[in-house]
């Protein structure tokens, strides 16, 4: 018996025959595949689909441009990988809608009533080109599963974007920016190349030859978050299953993470339900706004539709909680305070944007989320989150988040991102190399003060010095060229008229809080210094001595903790003055045993202070 | 509660006639039915009037009938696709939807192309009618969701070719799957032709061959995606590339103007109401099946050995769709023999008839104030009428199989009387007094014993009628 189907030659024992799944032979051929047979309204997206799952991985080069067989079919890899580009690039801009908003009447609610996930729609358009009712073309639209789809209306126009992305300058800084946006994806275990969407296949076609990156410093540094896109992503474990994800796609940006930084110091207030914005305390003027919730999104209709059978809740981040919009045109004009925590009883960032952002990345992921979990998947959150924990460098994961001094925040360099957080002391052991940012902790929930020695990328590094700057403190006290005053909390460079180098700092929460003074961070700079240090040199190597050994007891004592900030002090000096490598002094003569004097860092945490043993004869 | 047939386009259609010719001469239980199509056509006037048989008295055979209704809201004054979306108040709905559709489908805001008119079809464009259906869910077709939330067993028929149905369907089952409650939900299935016509030289300027082909092939793609796992169970089937020699299998060509193309493969989809349900007893949900031919059977007596409704036609021993066809064509000669003998049936001038039908009716005519000859008269022309509907059914059944000696796929398990009467009629030894002497006079005993009584909802005469009818088949089928 043979089975009465159509393009099948199968043999079958009994008159009723089970048809296991879709038959090979019932696809069209390529010239034939056309969009509009696909029986629903997203057939676009269903043809994109098709078009990319078409695609070999194994066959090297660029795909076959499906046009040449099927002009008329108006999805092809070639577009899927020119949108791409043009969103990386910024040529092209996105925008998720609520097609629920009453602009988009009945065909909006009848396209949002047929999936859930279907009711928030990313829109791509072309600012450059105006479409015919004189707004930017609209020239395709996100899916879950082929992630952009193309206008089926602008045949001509493909070639014009082709001219601007093949010619685009900073198109291979683009494909590097995917290529970690990709990493990021990989490493929380969203990646299937075989059984993953079929969006994950022509990304990887599209970044051929682009060195995958297990870095994903220029994602910190120069991205800037556009969506978010519901995306389909393989579930973790489950072969073939997938999870569907709210992801935030790349736009090169360069400096963006710096100056996402430059906004903290910018005062966070809330002056409606929902939108904090963050101004310039000088001029009050409003550079930034951050929503919060659902009902804070302009002309979305959301959070109060009763007839909604879709909870908001779920698509909180689609319906664009999280948007920062910035106002471009805008220099930040900063005051003293950087607005990350909390000052004087007036809530900063965090507790006005970070918390309910947190709380909103819970609710559309149905989990806890954490600090740890933006840092981890970045890509999951909006800018207004993720910019606060994605900075430009890898950090270590015993590195805590860390308060800046205002020395620090005032020296910032535009288009370098500051540190957030630094190695505490606990974290450290003598013999290992010096972190760039030291974490000292401070009493009750405070974040931990941050010494910066440096900080930014390779290519951009800024150098700050105030862990030798300490070091230097340590030094000149050493020579007996300098003194504690416990009444005042600072220490003091006697052979300087006074000046002072470093001190403790009351702050609003009742915080000890070390500084150093701009005087000492200057010294610590100087080459007269460094010089001076260097020709002192037999004295140098007994101060090497003197710390070489110190801190190398129980990593939870705090006693130990200030002996590491101590030595990690010295150590910094001594590279500083030696041109950055200590290979050529070598620890000779006694060290010092017994400290004089203990500057307190903290409870049960001090920093010892030596005397040259040939200073005191 | 009874089952629902919703039929989607021309293809269900089809499905729909099937199962209501199967379902008159009791080859299938008769559901309630809802019919949707863009366009009225000489199908869609067939299916509601069944055949033009179909009247007060004489009920098609669908509980309530079948209406057909347009997957679009009519209160909105056009059939343009454009226009049932676009106006000139919402501009950002007008740059949606010309982001979904081409101007060749959605027409254009800058040139003034209205684009598909959807009142006179879908023209081959699956994605235009899931819009159009997937709009209308909360209004016209408000009255489907509400029948299929009372509904005991639902299928969904039609096809994967062309726009109506290629592009209904899917949405269709999708929601109906949403509306009604698990234990609904469990007996939701759908039975689906894929090719089954080949298309005449000129049908429009947008549906070809290849078009129907690709809503076919995208059709299935997407089935196999979504649409299987809202269904309980489903069935496709469709002709083969290469009949052989069994012209059952072989494509026809399609009615011109929208009219009825007879072939097997209706018959087949319609015969997934009845393997269906027996394949989720035994516990195979979301699976999907279909048929299969054997070429040493070219005249598909396989399909008539097939058991059809069992067991709700007691109390015959066969349940073979050829032993109702066989029935069906006994009913239709006698109710001629009646027609050709007129004076002895209204006259009651038959042997036995003072002991049976002369005094039921006397009794009927006299409660209905209706002398008693023109009572029998009418009773006459309503069992004329019946023997039409029943002429539909076995016609079309003809056109498929050809002439068939039905006594060869009933073999064995056939029932006496239906037997002897079919041997009659099939070697023309056809006795027109033994209609009314023994056959008439016997089905008398199953009225009088209460097995069947006069169906109150029925005009007397047709009511008397349909009694007769059902009386006749006891006597048929019984032993």
């Amino acid at each position: 018996m043979r089975v009465l189907l159509p393009k099948i030659q199968k043999p079958a024992a009994e008159h009723v025959d089970v048809v296991a799944s879709l038959q090979e032979t019932w696809t069209p051929q390529p010239q034939h595949l056309r969009a509009k047979s696909f029986p629903t309204p997203f057939s676009q997206a269903e043809m994109m689909t098709h078009v990319l799952g078409m695609l070999k991985l194994e066959s090297g080069g660029r795909p076959e441009d499906i046009t040449r067989v099927n002009p008329d079919i108006q999805q092809s890899y070639e577009r899927w990988e020119l949108v791409l580009l043009g969103i990386a690039l910024g040529e092209l801009s996105i925008e998720t809608v609520d097609l629920r908003q009453p602009t988009f009447d009945n065909f909006g609610r009848m396209v949002a009533d047929l999936r859930d996930e279907c009711r928030f729609v990313t829109l791509i358009r072309d600012l450059r080109v105006a479409g015919p009712r004189g707004t930017a073309l609209l020239v395709g639209g996100t899916d879950p599963e082929c992630l952009f789809w193309c206008s089926p209306r602008i045949p001509t126009y493909w070639n014009a974007l082709k001219t601007r992305i093949s010619g685009h300058a900073l198109a291979p800084d683009a494909r590097q920016l995917l290529s970690e946006w990709r990493t990021v994806l990989q490493a929380n275990g969203a990646w299937n190349l075989e059984l993953g969407p079929v969006w994950q296949k022509a990304l990887h076609i599209a970044l051929d030859g682009v060195p995958a990156s297990s870095s994903t410093a220029k994602l910190g540094a120069d991205a800037r978050f556009v969506g978010p896109v519901y995306l389909e992503v393989p579930r973790k474990q489950e072969q073939g299953e997938v999870d569907y994800l709210a992801l935030y796609l790349p736009v090169l940006a360069r400096g963006w993470g710096s100056r996402f930084q430059d906004l903290l110091f910018l005062k966070p207030v809330e002056r409606s339900a929902g939108v904090v914005t963050l101004e310039d305390t000088t001029t009050q003027r409003v550079i930034a706004r951050v929503a919060k919730s659902v009902g804070a999104v302009r002309g979305d209709s959301a959070a109060s539709d009763p007839t909604s059978a879709v909870s908001s809740e779920r698509f909180e981040f689609l319906a664009g909680v999280g948007r920062l919009d910035v106002d471009e045109s805008a220099a930040v004009h900063h005051g003293q305070l950087h607005w990350l925590d909390d000052h004087n009883g007036q809530p900063g960032y965090r507790s006005l944007v970070v918390a309910p952002l947190l709380e909103a990345g819970a609710r559309s992921l149905r989990r806890a989320v954490t600090e740890a979990d933006v840092r981890a998947f970045p890509t999951l959150f909006p800018d207004a989150l993720r910019l606060v924990f994605a900075g430009g460098e890898a950090t270590s994961a015993d590195e805590v988040r860390v308060q800046l001094s205002r020395h620090v925040t005032a020296r910032r360099s535009v288009g370098v991102a500051l540190p957030q957080t630094g190695l505490p002391p606990k974290a450290w052991r003598p013999g290992l190399p010096l972190p760039n940012v030291v974490a000292i902790p401070s009493v009750k929930s405070a974040p931990a003060v941050g010494l910066v020695e440096r900080y930014g990328p390779d290519d951009r590094a800024q150098d700050v010095g105030e862990l030798r700057a300490l070091g230097l403190a340590m030094w000149l006290f050493y020579l007996g060229e300098c003194e504690i005053q416990p009444e005042r909390g600072l220490v003091v460079w006697t052979a300087d008229e006074g000046q002072e180098l470093f001190g403790r700092v009351r702050t609003a929460e009742g915080a000890t809080s070390l500084e150093v003074w701009p005087h000492g961070l200057r010294l610590a700079s100087e080459p007269a210094e460094r010089a001076r240090a260097k020709d002192k040199r037999a004295t140098l190597q007994r101060f090497l001595v003197t710390w070489a050994r110190k801190g190398e007891g129980e990593n939870e004592d705090p006693r130990v903790w200030g002996e590491r900030i101590g030595a990690m002090a010295a150590l910094a000096w001594i590279q500083w003055v030696m041109g950055g490598s200590d290979t050529e002094l070598r620890p000779f003569g006694p060290a010092t045993k017994r400290a004089p004097e203990v500057f307190l860092l903290g409870d049960g945490m001090g920093l010892p202070f030596f005397v040259d043993e040939y200073a005191r004869e | 509660m009874s089952d629902l047939l919703i039929a989607v386009g021309g293809s269900g259609q089809h499905t729909a006639l099937a199962v209501a010719r199967l379902a008159r001469i009791g080859a299938l239980t008769a559901p309630k039915a809802f019919v949707i199509d863009a366009d009225r056509s000489a199908l869609a006037a067939s299916l509601e009037s069944f055949g033009g048989t179909a009247s007060a008295g004489a009920p098609h055979p669908f509980p309530g009938g079948a209406t057909v209704v347009p997957p679009f809201d009519i209160d909105r004054g056009t059939t343009q696709f454009r226009s049932l979306f676009v106006d000139q108040d919402h501009p950002v709905e007008e740059e949606l939807f010309e982001l979904f559709y081409d101007e060749e489908a959605g027409g254009s805001g800058a040139t003034g192309r209205q684009g598909l008119d959807v009142g006179r079809g879908m023209f081959g464009n699956p994605a235009v009618g899931s819009a159009v259906f997937a709009s209308s869910r909360n209004k016209i077709m408000k009255p489907l969701f509400e029948v299929a939330r009372g509904a005991n067993r639902i299928f969904v028929v039609g096809s994967f070719l062309g726009g109506t149905g290629a592009g209904i369907i899917h949405q269709l089952v999708k929601l109906v799957n949403r509306e009604v409650d698990a234990k609904v939900r469990a007996s939701l299935f759908g039975s689906f032709l894929l090719r089954w016509f080949s298309l005449p030289p000129v049908q429009g300027l947008t549906v070809t061959p290849e078009t129907l082909l690709a809503s076919e092939g995208h059709g299935l793609q997407y089935f196999f995606k979504h649409t299987k796992f809202d269904l309980a169970a489903s069935l496709l089937v469709g002709a083969p590339d290469d009949p052989g020699a069994c012209p059952l299998l072989a494509l026809r060509p399609a009615n011109p103007g929208n009219a009825e193309t007879i072939n097997l493969f209706p018959l087949l989809a319609a015969y997934g109401l009845e393997m269906l349900p027996r394949k989720t007893d035994q516990q195979q949900g979301n699976k999907t099946y279909s048929l299969a031919h054997d070429d040493a059977d070219p005249q598909g007596l396989w399909v008539l050995k097939q058991e059809w409704n069992k067991p709700e036609n007691p109390p015959s021993r066969s349940a073979t769709l050829a032993a109702r066809w066989q029935e069906a064509i006994l009913l239709q000669q006698l109710y001629a023999s009646f027609l050709d003998r007129r004076s002895d049936f209204v006259g009651f001038d038959y042997t036995g008839s003072s002991s049976t039908w002369k005094g039921l009716m006397k009794e009927e005519a006299k409660k209905h104030n209706v002398k008693l000859d023109l009572y029998a008269q009418r009773v006459l022309e309503a069992l004329v009428h019946r023997g039409r509907q029943l002429y539909f059914s076995t016609s079309w059944l003809e056109t498929i199989f050809g002439d068939l000696d039905l006594s060869v796929p009933v073999g064995n398990s056939a029932d006496p009387m239906t037997k002897k009467l079919y041997a009659d009629w099939r070697h023309r030894r056809w006795n027109h007094p033994l209609a009314l002497n023994e056959v008439l006079v016997a089905a008398y005993q199953p009225v009088n014993d209460k097995k069947v009584e006069l169906d109150p909802k029925l005009p007397p005469d047709y009511a008397m009628a349909e009694a007769i009818e059902r009386g006749i088949l006891y006597v048929l089928r019984k032993s």
